[in-house]
């Protein structure tokens, strides 16, 4: 039984879902093999959800170290573990519709992290001042079409001055929409390469830890 | 007046080298003013937000419509609420029926805040007009798993915690092509729920996003694979002003007017200063 531990084993069974997704995605196959294929997606959902325990553990063990140390920032882990453990105290006995979780989530939760995603948008102005700036010709092209289209984003502008819409919307449908579609192809023509590389067992980076 | 060049010279190195707090401060007094004092811009509606909201109209009343969630509270009050508000409650005054499912583990907790505080329901029953289910891990896998077989993934619900099954509105839901419309609420990217929903099953899909979103979800658009989107603050603001229900997307929309045009003006000032220097070197 060595041979199931091998890594050749492990690679050839992945390749050979993956044959087997790839066809049942393209191809309308019997009632059999269609639960089969159902139940290997509901797997996959399910060991997701594992990854939840593991992350729970990981941090834990990386932030009760830190605390238990001393290291730099030690107090921010200790934060970080006492509402791990007071959301989990509350969660997991209780439910989450629970009056004090929802609570906790609206009210501690919510406006902190929308705070951080706030202060966001005063760096990205402040990065934009200092940074935005025509140096060359392919600068200029950036900055002119950059500033029609942050100035058809600003509604009053749209509003008061209709023709900025026809000026950034062909910036954004022509040269913008074909530039996004051009990495989407190129992106999707790599991961069939790839995928027809780790089929034929000639990929094997997914199997020995990147090193 | 060599000593005027170089005090000249000083002070445009000195602006544009400016103190980013000083852009701070400016960036929130454009904020706030509209704020505290409204200005009322006009709005001009996109053709993006203009079609998801033709499609919707054009629904019969008892459609079913899917909300696939993956919006977290970060981004929630401001880049998904408006739209997400707007569009549902659309949905209840025209009388389509719409399940509810999560991407992201906050997502159910949001839709039990949706359903509980902020939608006037009009007498829309929970699990005959409408469902919420829960956090389904796995991305793709749990996207592909829910359009092949919904009752093989999903056994209970997430407000009440019974069996889908004993709910009149999953009766005849058993896959992508139950539905009329799959609308993901969403930043991650939009290719997964075209590739698994439209292409695999041809439901139409919508997409509501945040406003980094634009340049992604706009090949799928042009290429009529989506039916229409919403980005961020000024979509959800659109679609206020559409269905004629003003929230929080209109009241904010003066300070995305305000702040925009702020940071024109800024790339425009260090530009135009950049420019004098380099000329003066020459």
């Amino acid at each position: 039984m060595s041979w199931i531990k091998s890594r050749e084993f492990a690679i050839g069974l992945a390749s050979a879902v993956m044959v087997y997704m790839f066809l049942e995605y393209f191809f309308v196959l019997p009632k059999a093999a269609a639960d089969l294929t159902s139940g290997l997606k509901n797997l996959a959902v399910v060991i997701s959800a594992f990854a939840f325990v593991l992350a729970a553990l990981n941090i834990t063990l990386i932030h009760g170290r830190r605390v238990t140390r001393k290291d730099k920032g030690w107090i921010y882990s200790a934060c970080l573990l006492g509402m791990f453990a007071i959301m989990l105290l509350i969660g997991i006995p209780f439910g989450t519709a629970q009056s004090q979780y929802m609570w906790i989530q609206r009210n501690v939760y919510t406006p902190t992290s929308a705070a951080v995603w706030g202060i966001m948008g005063f760096y990205y102005v402040a990065a934009c001042y200092s940074v935005f700036r025509v140096r060359n010709v392919d600068a200029f092209i950036l900055f002119a079409s950059g500033l029609i289209v942050v100035l058809n984003n600003a509604p009053a502008i749209a509003a008061f001055w209709p023709q900025i819409n026809a000026i950034a919307g062909w910036i954004q449908d022509v040269p913008g929409t074909s530039g996004i579609r051009g990495c989407y192809i190129t992106v999707g023509v790599g991961l069939v390469a790839l995928a027809i590389r780790v089929m034929m067992l000639i990929e094997k980076q997914f199997f020995v830890g990147g090193e | 007046m060599s000593e005027e060049k170089v005090e000249t010279k000083s002070l445009i190195d000195k602006v544009l080298d400016l103190d980013p707090k000083v852009i701070f401060i400016l960036l929130a007094i454009v904020l706030v003013v509209p704020t505290v004092r409204p200005i009322g811009f006009p709005i001009a509606v996109s053709p993006y937000t203009m079609d998801l909201y033709n499609y919707i109209e054009n629904l019969e009343p008892g459609s079913l419509v899917l909300f696939w969630n993956n919006m977290g509270w970060g981004w929630w009050p401001a880049e998904y609420r408006p739209a997400t508000i707007a569009l549902t409650q659309y949905l209840i005054d025209n009388d389509i029926k719409f399940i509810s499912v999560s991407g992201g583990p906050d997502d159910p907790l949001i839709w039990d805040h949706i359903v509980t505080n902020l939608l006037d329901l009009k007498g829309y029953a929970y699990g005959v007009d409408y469902l919420v289910l829960g956090y389904l891990p796995g991305l793709e896998a749990a996207k592909s798993s829910f359009a092949t077989d919904i009752h093989a993934l999903v056994k209970i619900d997430y407000m009440e915690g019974k069996p889908i099954d004993q709910f009149p509105i999953m009766d005849g839901v058993n896959d992508a092509t139950s539905f009329d419309l799959v609308i993901e609420i969403s930043s991650t990217p939009a290719e997964i729920i075209i590739r698994q929903f439209y292409t695999a099953y041809d439901t139409p899909v919508g997409l509501i996003g945040s406003a980094g979103m634009f340049s992604d979800f706009l090949p799928f658009y042009a290429a009529n694979q989506i039916v229409g989107f919403t980005c961020g603050l000024r979509g959800g603001a659109e679609y206020e002003y559409l269905t004629n229900r003003p929230r929080w997307g209109i009241a904010a929309l003066d300070c995305l007017s305000t702040s925009h045009i702020l940071m024109v003006i800024l790339i425009c000032v260090s530009n135009a200063l950049y420019l004098i220097k380099k000329w003066k070197v020459m």
